[in-house]
């Protein structure tokens, strides 16, 4: 599943591990997210999307699906 | 700073110490048998080896039982692993026993000859001889099993893990 991730945390200069802080997971869940490799599960997207303060279905894009 | 956060930081490190430890003390045999280390160190080697081993060993089983340190994508990574840990035994097993039947009486000939402490000389029959060797064969594949396959879970985790980055 695509997302804006990598462009929210750059316009926050967020560093990878300071997202991961940020949302209780390991850098290495941050980097697999933002590269595609694991979709989060739904408390988690909320909890990104909360976090940026944007709807979900703006962090994420499952067109592709 | 809740204490979960810091669990997750933990669980890749100690799935880096345990994948770097392993295969340090697999080098270690192999320096041996190249005549790489001095003959006079060979017993420290080993119990370096040995303590090595069975650290790590004790490591990933607790990696492998210690849920709570995993986050949702490291549990992904676990179930991952896991799930290709279930189709390797499922088909490697078969296989071996089958190899066992199959060259049944080539591995009695093979014990007697090779590993003569393996099948008593006072066996009777030689359908006596296989039953202790399969009985003897299979306590080595559940004991080798035991030993190994956690090791095999943390190459593959590391593996999917790298495959992602």
């Amino acid at each position: 599943m695509k997302n804006k991730l990598k462009v929210l945390r750059a316009m926050r200069d967020w560093s990878q591990a300071d997202l991961a802080e940020r949302l209780d997971v390991s850098r290495q869940a941050v980097n697999a997210i933002e590269t595609g490799k694991h979709d989060p599960s739904l408390p988690l997207a909320f909890r990104i999307a909360r976090l940026f303060e944007m709807p979900i279905e703006e962090v994420f894009d499952d067109t592709d699906q | 700073m809740n204490t979960t956060r810091k669990h997750y930081r933990y669980y890749d490190t100690l799935i880096d110490i345990a994948f770097w430890s392993f295969l340090i003390q697999s080098i270690i045999p192999w320096l041996r048998l190249l005549g790489l280390t001095d003959s006079q160190l060979h017993g420290v080697w080993s119990t370096v080896s040995m303590s090595l081993f069975i650290g790590t060993w004790l490591l990933i089983e607790f990696l492998i039982l210690a849920g709570f340190m995993r986050d949702e994508y490291a549990q992904g990574l676990w179930q991952r692993a896991g799930a290709k840990i279930v189709k390797l035994l499922t088909t490697a097993l078969p296989l071996i026993f089958l190899a066992a039947v199959i060259f049944q009486d080539q591995i009695v000939d093979w014990l007697r000859t090779q590993a003569p402490d393996a099948i008593p000389s006072d066996v009777g029959t030689p359908q006596e001889a296989a039953i202790l060797a399969h009985a003897s064969g299979a306590l080595k594949v559940i004991f080798y099993t035991a030993v190994y396959l956690p090791f095999v879970f943390i190459c593959l985790y590391k593996w999917q893990r790298w495959r992602d980055a």
